[in-house]
């Protein structure tokens, strides 16, 4: 008969050391953990190690993982942790983000975005809950358990990165 | 919530087109090494990044233009030996090709897949390699589908081939079931009473073709049979097939329907 391995299977023999079967565990999560971090760090080849450095964490980490809990807010954490170190230490981000930001820059012929622009100001924490709310979709629950803070405090600092966004975006309220 | 419409627009016209097959496969290759404890791994991976790849690689590169220069001078009056075949052969020259990155980019559901068109044998491929179009589902399981698609090499042809198929819109990879599938296995299931399981790739050991053949170019091309396995699914997708061979590398597209 079909046998498709649990979840709950899979973690085991990860803990094990059974590589393939932690491949198997984030093969679901890669995609939103990868774009997440190129979002992050603006950089394919420092998000592809950002995420690789936070598979190995996390690797080592599973022993942490509840019971049945969730494994996306987990690892979306790890991935966060690992991007916030990673801009951490490269002193030289700032000018390196301006030059990978450019390659961002879209322009929309109706309201005149620039996401350049619409980034630029933001600090890490803040562009990350705008990530996880606008992008990826995560309820404040989640990005409450990716961030490490309550789902109110969550929610207050996507509405901060609201606020600060709004006045980038003057052509854009003009037509609300 | 014009901003907010506006800023789910801009992240998805940013990061859906980017790539994340190839990244989750070196991954996977990296975790499923088999030598090594956890922590041991995990310590040369640090010290093997991405961004130190690269000066690694410059100062290997500088060495051996150094020692070529030495050697030459050294060696200059004597013959120099027949070279290795290109490629080579065995686990060497395959590891060269799963070192190649997938060049495929996300096609976001939706989204038109621009499928290679067949030629009129209803091959897809521009050579050396061609594949049989129009993958579709042959049988279905609790976990997914399964579907065949025949694999043509030129006669005489040598060194290992590699085959690495993409789900374009989720960027994850297809799984290998068949007779020349390889790598780690990443899941056990039972197609028609026979059980299988699920791998990452495909490799043609052009060493010990099949001995089944199709005319085709005015040659005896030789047939293996490919076969495929994906994840339930009700709107169909976009696949992308990367054919590696030492001296080639194939990317045909096409479009895999419902079943």
């Amino acid at each position: 008969m079909f046998q498709q391995r649990s979840e709950e299977d899979l973690i085991r023999s990860a803990r094990d050391g059974d590589g393939g079967a932690f491949a198997d565990l984030l093969r679901p999560l890669y995609s939103s953990a990868f774009r997440v971090a190129l979002a992050l760090l603006h950089d394919r080849g420092e998000a592809e190690d950002a995420v690789q450095e936070a598979a190995f964490k996390a690797w080592r980490k599973l022993g942490t993982v509840r019971r049945g809990a969730p494994l996306r807010p987990w690892f979306l954490a790890i991935v966060a942790n690992q991007c916030r170190s990673v801009r951490r230490k490269s002193w030289w981000s700032p000018e390196r983000l301006e030059e990978r930001l450019a390659d961002f820059r879209v322009a929309d012929a109706d309201a005149r975005i620039d996401l350049h622009q619409a980034l630029k100001d933001l600090d890490y924490d803040q562009r990350l809950v705008l990530v996880l709310r606008y992008y990826l979709d995560l309820p404040y629950e989640e990005i409450a358990q990716v961030m490490g803070i309550s789902a109110k405090a969550a929610r207050s600092r996507n509405e901060r990165a609201i606020r600060r966004l709004r006045p980038i975006f003057p052509l854009t309220e003009a037509v609300i | 919530m014009r901003l907010e419409r506006a800023l789910i627009d801009l992240f998805h016209e940013a990061l859906d087109a980017e790539d994340v097959a190839g990244p989750f496969q070196r991954l996977q290759l990296e975790l499923e090494k088999p030598s090594g404890a956890m922590y041991r791994r995990s310590a040369r991976r640090i010290l093997m990044t991405r961004n130190r790849l690269v000066l690694l690689a410059a100062a290997l590169v500088l060495i051996v233009g150094v020692s070529v220069l030495v050697g030459t001078h050294a060696y200059s009056g004597l013959h120099v030996g027949q070279s290795a075949p290109a490629g080579g052969s065995g686990k060497t020259a395959l590891d060269q090709l799963l070192a190649r990155p997938i060049q495929f980019k996300s096609i976001p559901a939706g989204q038109t897949c621009p499928a290679s068109g067949p030629n009129t044998d209803g091959l897809l491929g521009g050579g050396p390699v061609y594949i049989g179009a129009g993958l579709t589902a042959d049988t279905s399981t609790n976990w997914g589908h399964y579907g065949s698609s025949t694999l043509l090499t030129p006669p005489g042809m040598v060194g290992p081939v590699l085959l690495r198929a993409t789900d374009l819109s989720t960027g994850l990879p297809l799984a290998q079931v068949g007779p020349y599938a390889a790598g780690s296995v990443s899941g056990n299931d039972t197609v028609n009473g026979a059980a299988v399981q699920r791998h990452g790739y495909a490799v043609l050991d052009t060493s010990h073709p099949p001995t089944t053949t199709y005319d085709f170019l005015n040659s005896p091309y030789v047939q293996w049979p490919g076969e495929y396995g994906w994840a339930h699914t009700t709107t169909g997708f976009c696949v992308g097939i990367q054919i590696d061979g030492p001296s080639f590398t194939e990317l045909i597209r096409d479009q895999v329907n419902p079943s």
